[in-house]
């Protein structure tokens, strides 16, 4: 793989070149601090943009010129990481000779009609477009609880800390009336204005040609600058674990989430021991939760850990009877605690390094993941693949139990189906 | 072992059937880190009655049963974990069951050769008690309760569970509380040396491997064990009905946004079509007619009929498909009448008809750089039409527009199953 990295003044040019797909998939990426008073007028502009263009007034229509590209895979999305809200529009295409001359230039050219071309008139979006953004985005917001497992984590993460950027939701009911077409359409301006720009090209292409391809294809040209940090930092870390319970009624199975605040880690141990420590608490397949909440005491379906590093949050997520909540809770800081006190054995940490070894390799593997982990080494300062699959065998049992110090449980949320249940403040 | 060389691209598909009657077929990526390899078992929720091995009688087992015997082979006499072996070896290891069939995989970038051996190994050596029963009963009680609790799981259910009189796809593939309890070791024998026979099984690898390597070391494997001659699996056949079990049903349930299943049952016996080819047209009259770039989408959604987008599935038995419409949305009714239209008065225009042949082709070529899903679509392809299909420039010659029309008229829409789940009437109980 061949790396070229441009700054274009106004945004950055990443191109990556390998003859390794069928596809050259192109990514850009928008990024400033996210203000939560924001948050659901941003989560506009990624769908509208996809709903309808200029020529294309309609999805229908828009749709059909897209099959008739041999369905180029377009998408676009919306998250939050740290302090940073980031929008991400991509196409993935397939390479010209297994369909016909020419399309990849049609591609692009139908990618920046979409992002380029929006269908605006009078300094407003398209109100049927608008309607149609705005009702799927009210029924998301209402829906919210309609997946439990997610709805769990929010709700611990607003009782962890409702000031924090790490609890905003996606978009609030209460903001979404006073937005229209007109606001939507002013704050799509100053993303391109103001916003932070990153594209990323990937796939069997020729630098200069590609260089070319790109600046014809994003008219955007204001030069700008952000100091906000991405990484949340806490200011408090209580010894007293707040814990939490709400109520759904006729929910057969209850959900237990818990919360841990991360004090600020070191670089390497942001970039490789964090993961390694999840890994062995709660990893995807073998894990000290899963053993013992799961396998010995037949607790749970589900048990996991998962972390996010820009909000510097650990994360443990169960499904569990509510009758065991007592017993969870017990078993889940048992196995904090070993972790604390480094009860570890060698075969646990190579099961965790093989497992992110593995998971890195496998990224290479697939052109979305490898392009989204192009983003994540350039927002997180991460290192390169090469480089990761070599450190990761580098950190220590001793480096895991240090960095357990540093993780703090702070919330303890059960979501259940009724009926009172006993908990101890212990 | 014979090959067939995909023309598009070049790849090639390889296979080949062992003397124990195991099938393997591979597609070798050299520009990939990773192995995808599943063992797939052709035996699903839905053969839940049939003449266990030696037996002359038919025997009916608890619904459920096939899901709960895929998690009993992660349970070893020698104490060793699957799970944890391959995790030891930087591998991911998994399993499914569904209707149709039952598959162990895993995903890894190393150790090939251990972890192909262990997949044939443990899934080669059952090994039930009374006890590890009991323990997982417990644990999949939680699986169970936690489907119910899903609006679209249970939607997907009761869909399907109204939709057939007899066939046993009615149930869902974990089957009940009630069903689990009943499950012995002694059932999970019977239906483990029934089913899990190399003949019928079939082993597919996608990704970085030598394939004459693979065969030799899948044939070594195989020859150290020994299998007893398998007869011809019977199972039971039903007698399905056209009719549907039940026409509406509906469910109040603790949702937000009130979600519609709309499911046709059709006949097999009026359609002249192979499956493949019918497949195929199925799949462009449904997409033209529900998808993105229809009319019904955009009537939808201008009216406010239909959050995000409709999604269709299909479930197949001998004696008809079973083709769900399925949508979150604020207007129930209106959405299901908008469909019953749809459904009743249509055209297919030719920009559409080439574009979504266009579709097929890509689509394909999507597939054949993502090793996990080109792994999927093999085994999918295998367990419905027998073949893995992999020249679609000359199947798509022979779909053609005068085609879909005599097709069209061989279809038949009438038999109609909806379920709607609503919000409590009294508003959200939280």
């Amino acid at each position: 793989m061949k790396y070229q990295h441009h700054d274009e003044q106004a945004y950055n040019l990443h191109l990556f070149k390998t003859d390794k797909f069928k596809t050259i998939t192109v990514m850009i990426t928008f990024r400033r601090k996210s203000v939560k008073e924001e948050i659901t007028l941003r989560s506009f502009i990624n769908q509208i943009l996809l709903l309808s263009s200029k020529n294309f007034p309609s999805e229908r229509l828009l749709c059909k010129e897209m099959e008739s590209l041999y369905g180029p895979i377009i998408g676009a999305n919306e998250r939050r990481i740290g302090n940073y809200a980031i929008t991400s529009f991509y196409i993935k295409m397939l390479n010209e000779e297994y369909t016909e001359p020419g399309m990849i230039d049609k591609s692009l050219s139908f990618f920046k009609e979409i992002l380029f071309n929006p269908d605006v008139s009078k300094s407003a979006f398209n109100k049927r477009s608008f309607n149609i953004v705005k009702s799927d985005i009210l029924a998301k917001l209402r829906s919210v609880k309609d997946n439990l497992r997610s709805y769990s984590v929010i709700r611990m993460l607003e009782n962890m800390d409702s000031d924090s950027p790490l609890s905003y939701r996606n978009g609030y009911l209460e903001d979404l009336d006073s937005i229209d077409e007109t606001a939507v359409y002013k704050y799509y301006k100053s993303m391109l204005n103001s916003d932070l720009v990153d594209v990323f090209v990937m796939g069997d292409i020729d630098f200069h040609d590609m260089r070319n391809a790109i600046r014809d294809m994003i008219p955007i040209n204001t030069i700008k600058k952000q100091k906000e940090s991405l990484f949340i930092t806490h200011s408090t870390s209580s010894k007293h674990i707040k814990k939490v319970e709400e109520e759904v009624s006729g929910l057969l199975q209850a959900k237990l989430v818990v919360g841990c605040r991360i004090a600020p880690l070191t670089d390497f141990e942001r970039k490789y021991v964090l993961p390694i420590y999840s890994d062995i608490l709660g990893g995807p397949s073998y894990s000290k939760l899963f053993q013992s909440v799961r396998e010995k005491n037949s607790l749970a379906y589900y048990i996991y850990s998962n972390y996010r590093r820009g909000d510097n949050v650990l994360i443990v997520s169960s499904g569990i009877n509510k009758e065991s909540y007592n017993l969870a809770v017990k078993l889940i800081k048992q196995e904090f605690d070993d972790m604390n006190k480094g009860i570890i054995d060698e075969d646990e940490l190579k099961r965790a390094q093989e497992d992110i070894h593995s998971i890195t390799k496998s990224i290479e593997d697939k052109p979305l993941r490898l392009i989204n982990d192009f983003v994540s080494q350039f927002i997180f300062g991460l290192d390169n693949i090469e480089k990761r699959k070599k450190e990761i065998f580098k950190v220590t049992i001793d480096d895991v139990k240090k960095m357990s110090k540093k993780i703090h449980m702070d919330t303890v949320f059960l979501l259940h189906g009724g009926d009172q249940v006993g908990t101890d403040n212990n | 072992m014979e090959q067939i060389i995909i023309k598009k691209t070049k790849d090639i598909l390889y296979y080949d059937t062992l003397d124990n009657g195991l099938q393997i077929f591979m597609i070798p990526k050299k520009k990939v880190n990773t192995v995808f390899a599943s063992l797939n078992v052709k035996y699903g929720a839905m053969h839940n009655e049939f003449k266990p091995i030696g037996k002359d009688k038919m025997k009916k087992f608890p619904n459920g049963i096939a899901h709960f015997l895929e998690h009993k082979m992660f349970e070893q006499e020698n104490g060793i974990d699957p799970m944890l072996y391959y995790a030891q070896n930087g591998a991911d290891v998994n399993a499914y069951t569904s209707q149709y069939n039952t598959a162990y995989y895993f995903l890894s970038s190393d150790h090939l050769k251990e972890n192909l051996e262990y997949l044939l190994d443990f899934v080669q050596s059952p090994f039930f008690t009374d006890e590890n029963v009991e323990k997982e009963k417990g644990i999949i009680e939680e699986e169970i309760k936690m489907y119910d609790d899903d609006p679209y799981s249970y939607l997907d259910d009761k869909i399907r569970y109204n939709g057939f009189k007899k066939n046993p796809i009615r149930y869902s593939v974990a089957g009940e509380i009630k069903d689990i309890r009943a499950i012995t070791k002694e059932d999970l024998y019977e239906c483990y040396k029934t089913f899990y026979h190399p003949s019928n099984m079939f082993l597919v690898l996608t990704g970085n491997f030598d394939p004459n390597e693979i065969i030799k070391i899948v044939s070594q494997n195989q020859e150290k064990k020994h299998f007893d001659k398998l007869d011809k699996i019977v199972i039971k056949k039903t007698k399905e009905p056209d009719e549907v079990n039940k026409e509406y049903e509906e469910k109040e349930m603790n949702v937000e946004v009130p979600k519609i299943s709309y499911g046709i049952k059709i006949p097999l016996k009026n359609i002249s079509y192979e499956p493949r080819k019918r497949d195929i047209y199925l799949s462009i009259i449904f997409n033209s007619l529900f998808g993105s770039t229809s009319r019904f989408h955009e009537k939808a959604k201008e009216n406010g009929l239909l959050l995000s987008y409709a999604s269709i599935s299909t479930s197949y038995t001998d004696s008809h498909l079973y083709i769900t419409i399925s949508a979150d949305t604020e207007k129930a009714e209106e959405l299901v009448e908008l469909i019953k239209e749809t459904l009743n008065d249509f055209e297919i225009d030719d920009d559409d008809f080439e574009n979504k042949k266009k579709l097929f082709l890509s689509n394909y070529l999507y597939t054949l750089e993502d090793v996990d899903a080109l792994n999927a679509r093999i085994v999918n392809d295998l367990i419905i039409y027998g073949k893995h299909e992999t020249d679609y420039d000359i199947i798509l010659e022979g779909i053609t527009k005068q085609e879909l029309g005599q097709f069209i008229k061989q279809l038949n829409f009438d038999n109609v199953s909806i379920a709607v789940i609503k919000p409590f009437k009294q508003g959200r109980n939280i």
